[in-house]
């Protein structure tokens, strides 16, 4: 079997990991936001429930959350299965990068926020969320790489991505070298790409607080 | 779960625990060597060597691990070299970790103060012993805390040996499950994993108080 054919029977499956990928970013997002901002809030009950729920999946491996949902709960479709797996693992992530970000915002806007009569939703959504968007996504990028590459494990709810298609690649063809070789540049590629992105706005981002501290220091 | 059925399982768990633990072990540690290795040869500053090495990084930063893993556990064959399953997971553990904490420690060493740097050499200490002396212990103390949360993704990490044919916790959940169609196994490996992760915190937390500096 020729390099390309082997190329275009893989590439098969990355629709899959294109469906997946933006998915998941979105509803981690959104997790991430409405946890995050919970959890800034610090009201006790409500915050010991989003740590509880932080620890536990920092301690627990993707692959054993993608086969407990998928032995456990009837999700509809594999796809719904290693959708919602990966929202739970990574939406965890997200709520600390968000609640990381929040905290780095200075007290003293809380309080000018309040003694505007704004709501604390208002406050969030106007005053902080805007400022820390920008702040976040280097960090948000390094996560979503780590999103991309735990799409490799999703074949194990039974979805047919790339990697199904490499094992049946390698029933007919025994040249797992170059299969997996393959598989190895077309990820690198899609990681590389984000990172990319992820140190361009982080540049961007630095150069803006260095123009603020200065700012602060002539004043 | 009857207890039956638990009773005849529970070898297996303790199995896969003893593996994913070991296992674990064994992957922080030579990551971690290999992240030192790879973040000090940086530090030399010899401009085709650091080349190799930010090219390297960037590679395995950015290539999922079970792919690394099944390239090694199906392409050592291929090249007469028999290796054991658990070798080859450790190996592909060592390869992409290592680059994570490799950069982990570079961004340390770009916070030694360069002036630590500039005494040391106006004392006529060569690069590699400035290297040696200087940066190397001044970074890897600061970046301890990054380490250990590094630490905890690699036994994390190591559920994927599970997809190379070794029995560790993981594969021991499934086992079970493919035996009653009782997805309880994998809900206890889930507690056994979290159970894991905070034990390792905890000594995290020892060695990084051990470890800390005030400056």
């Amino acid at each position: 079997m020729h390099l390309h054919e082997m190329v275009v029977y893989i590439t098969r499956g990355i629709g899959i990991t294109f469906k997946l990928v933006p998915c998941v970013i979105v509803s981690t997002l959104i997790v991430g936001m409405i946890l995050g901002i919970l959890r800034f809030k610090n009201i006790k009950v409500i915050s010991q429930i989003i740590d509880l729920y932080v620890t536990a999946i920092r301690g627990i491996p993707p692959l054993v959350i993608l086969m407990a949902l998928y032995f456990t709960v009837k999700l509809g479709s594999s796809f719904m299965t290693a959708f919602v797996a990966l929202t739970i693992y990574h939406g965890a992530y997200v709520t600390e990068i968000v609640r990381g970000g929040l905290e780095a915002v200075p007290k003293g806007q809380m309080d000018a926020g309040k003694s505007l009569g704004l709501g604390y939703m208002r406050i969030m959504a106007s005053v902080y969320i805007p400022q820390i968007m920008l702040q976040i996504i280097p960090t948000l990028c390094g996560q979503y790489i780590l999103v991309v590459k735990d799409t490799t494990l999703v074949s194990v709810v039974g979805l047919q991505d790339i990697m199904w298609n490499a094992k049946e690649l390698i029933a007919v063809t025994y040249d797992p070298i170059r299969v997996y070789f393959i598989i190895g540049v077309l990820y690198f590629v899609v990681c590389f790409i984000i990172d990319l992105i992820a140190s361009r706005v982080e540049k961007s981002v630095s150069g803006r607080y260095q123009a603020q501290l200065a700012e602060k220091g002539a004043q | 779960m009857t207890s039956l059925q638990f009773s005849s399982w529970l070898p297996i768990l303790l199995h896969g625990l003893r593996v994913t633990v070991l296992a674990s072990l064994a992957g922080i540690v030579t990551s971690i060597i290999w992240g030192c290795i790879l973040a000090s040869l940086r530090a030399l500053e010899i401009k085709p060597l650091s080349m190799i090495i930010r090219a390297y990084t960037s590679i395995f930063r950015n290539t999922p691990l079970l792919v690394v893993m099944f390239f090694l556990f199906y392409g050592f064959p291929m090249i007469n070299l028999d290796l054991p399953a658990i070798a080859c997971g450790i190996i592909a553990i060592t390869l992409n970790e290592g680059a994570f904490v490799a950069e982990i420690i570079r961004g340390a060493i770009q916070n030694v103060k360069k002036g630590e740097i500039e005494a040391a050499r106006s004392m006529g200490l060569s690069r590699a012993q400035v290297v040696h002396h200087i940066i190397f212990p001044l970074a890897i103390r600061d970046s301890v805390p990054m380490i250990l949360g590094q630490s905890s993704i690699i036994i994390k990490d190591t559920s994927l040996f599970s997809m190379i044919m070794i029995i560790d916790l993981t594969a021991a959940g499934r086992q079970f499950y493919a035996k009653y169609f009782n997805p309880t196994s994998i809900w206890i490996v889930g507690l056994v994993y979290i159970a894991l992760f905070l034990i390792f915190s905890l000594i995290g937390r020892l060695i990084e108080r051990k470890v800390r500096v005030n400056r």
